[in-house]
């Protein structure tokens, strides 16, 4: 193989600014993946399921009720059911944490956690909870462009589950987060 | 089959996933003030909620509405000239700020690269910068998915047997307590009980993903690893329930070589 005919010699004889651009791309992606361990924006790494996850039987899930009726957020377009299933989700792990998000104590503990500004932690990594009258509303307002009947009644539950031998979760336990109604 | 066929390929592709954003209500007019954020470690994403631009444009639903017109003019614009490059920079300033606005709206910050890179090239004018920067987004591509099978290997899920099948179990419970007699439900959780042949298909998707390191050496294979991409998303999609709508577009960085037309694709004569 000609060192010439190399791809990236091309580049750096044609387009140096891009050849330096690429360097700064594969080093930091390298860290990123290989020294960090997780994606560092901008050096992106596919790093998923690349650490072996503990064997857990339970976890829990947000579940969503419209007029006592169960919501499958499956069964709506893909990507409006992620964004109900990942928002609530995401509204659990806050209650649980105290509204910090997991990086706000992670980062703290790290040489470069010290080195970032206080004002970060505070705008970026901290949430002001809000009642949860606003979180129903909003969920409301969002499902009501996908749901048919009128939306009388909203609650969310936090269900936990375990599987069994035959690999089926199993609820175990629904704690009521929120409800309200809307007549 | 030229600079002017790639760009339509790849444009009327965007334009597309913009009719699906549409119909998932998901363009920026289309949602509500949102909930939450999840800043994670993305540093210029930080940088972008500090600078107050997000609270601006959600609490003006104008700038919104205006983002979405871009990305569809412009979209358009590009399938019918594809001259226009000044357009593609619009359309990248653009969907660069939709998905940076749509990490909030999800509250999560799916993998976005697939939407966010392959339009980059099309902003250049002169063929040359168009060429290398497509090939090296090209480089780029096999870097990230060969460096995602070195991973599973260097930090050891694939020497976890029952690896696969805890994803599985981890990641779809929810699917499957609201899904119980679903086809899909019943082949997850025939992996979810059976782990030595969830295992196999670790080590095949590995296997798969390292094969995308052949990419650095010779372009021979692109229409392979082509092939590889939407098998190893399918297979995803179907058994961990992971959506890969907003990845696939990354895929067009292996269309030339993929097809064998080579130079042709980077000029527009």
């Amino acid at each position: 193989m000609k060192f010439n005919n190399l791809f990236f010699y091309k580049v750096y004889q044609q387009w140096p600014a891009l050849f330096y651009a690429c360097c700064v791309l594969v080093l930091g992606t390298l860290i990123s993946g290989f020294v960090i361990g997780q994606s560092v924006s901008p050096f992106h790494v596919y790093q998923m399921y690349s650490q072996p996850i503990p064997s857990s039987e339970v976890g829990n899930t947000a579940r969503i009720y419209i007029n006592n009726k169960e919501l499958n957020t499956f069964l709506i377009y893909q990507e409006t059911g992620d964004i109900i299933r990942t928002n609530m989700n995401r509204l659990l792990y806050l209650e649980k944490s105290g509204f910090k998000d997991k990086y706000f104590y992670k980062l703290k503990e790290t040489g470069i956690g010290k080195v970032i500004p206080e004002i970060c932690y505070q705008k970026v990594l901290s949430f002001k909870k809000q009642p949860h009258q606003a979180y129903a509303n909003w969920l409301k307002n969002y499902l009501q462009n996908f749901v048919k009947e009128d939306i009388k009644s909203l609650a969310l539950t936090n269900q936990y589950y375990q599987y069994n031998k035959q690999g089926q979760p199993i609820i175990v336990k629904e704690i009521p987060v929120f409800k309200f109604s809307y007549e | 089959m030229n600079r002017a066929l790639l760009t339509r390929i790849v444009f009327i592709t965007y334009l597309l996933l913009l009719i699906y954003k549409y119909f998932n209500a998901s363009l920026l007019d289309q949602q509500p003030y949102p909930l939450f954020v999840y800043p994670g470690l993305n540093f210029s994403y930080w940088l972008f909620m500090l600078s107050g631009i997000n609270t601006f444009l959600f609490l003006h639903p104008f700038f919104l509405n205006m983002i979405n017109i871009l990305l569809f003019v412009s979209c358009i614009g590009l399938i019918v000239n594809p001259k226009l490059t000044y357009l593609a920079i619009v359309f990248t300033i653009s969907i660069w700020l939709y998905q940076f606005l749509f990490f909030e709206i999800v509250a999560y910050q799916g993998y976005a690269k697939g939407l966010l890179i392959p339009c980059i090239p099309f902003m250049f004018k002169k063929d040359f910068k168009f060429k290398l920067s497509f090939e090296t987004g090209r480089y780029y591509l096999c870097g990230l998915y060969g460096l995602a099978g070195l991973l599973k290997i260097t930090n050891g899920a694939v020497f976890k047997p029952s690896h696969f099948s805890d994803s599985i179990r981890t990641t779809v419970a929810d699917y499957i307590i609201q899904n119980p007699n679903s086809t899909k439900t019943l082949v997850m959780q025939y992996f979810i009980n059976h782990q030595s042949l969830g295992y196999s298909l670790l080590i095949c998707a590995v296997v798969l993903e390292l094969a995308f390191l052949i990419g650095f050496f010779t372009k021979k294979y692109d229409k392979y690893l082509f092939l590889l991409f939407f098998l190893f998303h399918f297979t995803n999609s179907y058994l961990l329930d992971i959506p890969f709508i907003n990845n696939i577009l990354i895929v067009s960085l292996l269309i030339p070589f993929a097809f064998n037309q080579k130079e042709r694709y980077f000029k527009f004569e």
